[in-house]
């Protein structure tokens, strides 16, 4: 497993896929796929759909977030959108708009 | 770290980018970038990385595989390692003994958009020839940094410091892109 970095000087529009790491300092517009952490820096931003193990949020995200193991909203991050993780991790000094799907049952 | 803040863009060996790409800073390529590729400092496609079908900046480097127009408005450099199918924009261009081109390669400063797409497609191979003495340090060195699998940019960083070093034995013969062009990712 590799890494992969998005400088903070790059923007792509389109689809990001694979197994490496993914660190966004810059911009992503589109899709987002990982099999592997991503970590979304202070300065990145994201307006994405965003599906990985584990996803953690510094930076601006709008979109639909899936963590299949964790979600964490780190502190100075914009969140806007959906999220959808058995476990999130809101910090203080995070912004959040959106909804939770924890799969919580109703039972 | 080519540029003045040391920042750049990597895309891992195991990454697909599929879309646009475009930097201020350099972007180097281990992994695949189905689309377009733009910098305004360089782009380096590493041993093993594919990009297509167009990449554009002042300075490539391709170390791995490329199809589609390399436009280097600066310079273009291909490898040992380097296969290019299609078309080559630069006004100066380093081929490297071993790296191979397959389409055209223009030098007279015009652009994808203005080259007629009549001219017949030919392999273009380098071969042993005798390097100016200005080059020959330049290359020695570059290859054998290389010979490590020490990855492109991180030898573009320090070619000026590396000592020279006997060069690799020629490669003879054509060489056969069709094999290089199976993707190593799943």
């Amino acid at each position: 497993m590799g890494e992969t970095t998005i400088g903070p000087r790059t923007r792509i529009e389109g689809s990001v896929t694979g197994r490496d790491v993914l660190v966004v300092e810059g911009e992503i517009r589109g899709t987002v796929t990982m099999d592997a952490p991503i970590r979304i820096e202070r300065e990145g931003r994201l307006e994405a759909e965003v599906a990985g193990p584990e996803v953690a949020i510094g930076g601006t995200v709008q979109g639909h977030v899936v963590g299949l193991k964790k979600v964490e909203i780190l502190p100075g991050a914009r969140m806007i959108g959906d999220v959808r993780t058995p476990r999130i991790l809101i910090s203080d000094g995070a912004v959040f708009r959106g909804r939770v799907d924890m799969d919580v049952g109703e039972g | 770290m080519a540029d003045d803040q040391g920042t750049r863009t990597e895309i891992g060996p195991e990454t697909v980018v599929t879309g646009d790409v475009r930097a201020d800073e350099d972007v180097v390529v281990f992994g695949r970038i189905d689309g377009t590729v733009s910098s305004t400092t360089a782009v380096i496609v590493e041993d093993g990385g594919r990009v297509g079908p167009r990449v554009e900046a002042p300075t490539v480097i391709v170390a791995g595989w490329a199809s589609g127009d390399v436009i280097g408005t600066e310079r273009v450099e291909i490898t040992e390692t380097g296969r290019v199918l299609g078309c080559v924009y630069a006004p100066r261009m380093v081929l490297l003994e071993g790296g191979a081109v397959k389409g055209r390669i223009v030098m007279d400063g015009s652009r994808p958009d203005s080259v007629q797409a009549s001219a017949p497609a030919r392999t273009v191979t380098a071969r042993p020839v005798a390097a100016p003495a200005g080059t020959a340090a330049r290359r020695a060195s570059a290859t054998a940094t290389r010979g490590g699998r020490e990855p492109v940019s991180a030898t573009r960083a320090k070619a000026a410091a590396a000592a020279p070093a006997p060069r690799a034995p020629a490669k003879a013969g054509l060489l056969d892109l069709g094999d290089d062009g199976e993707s190593k990712i799943d």
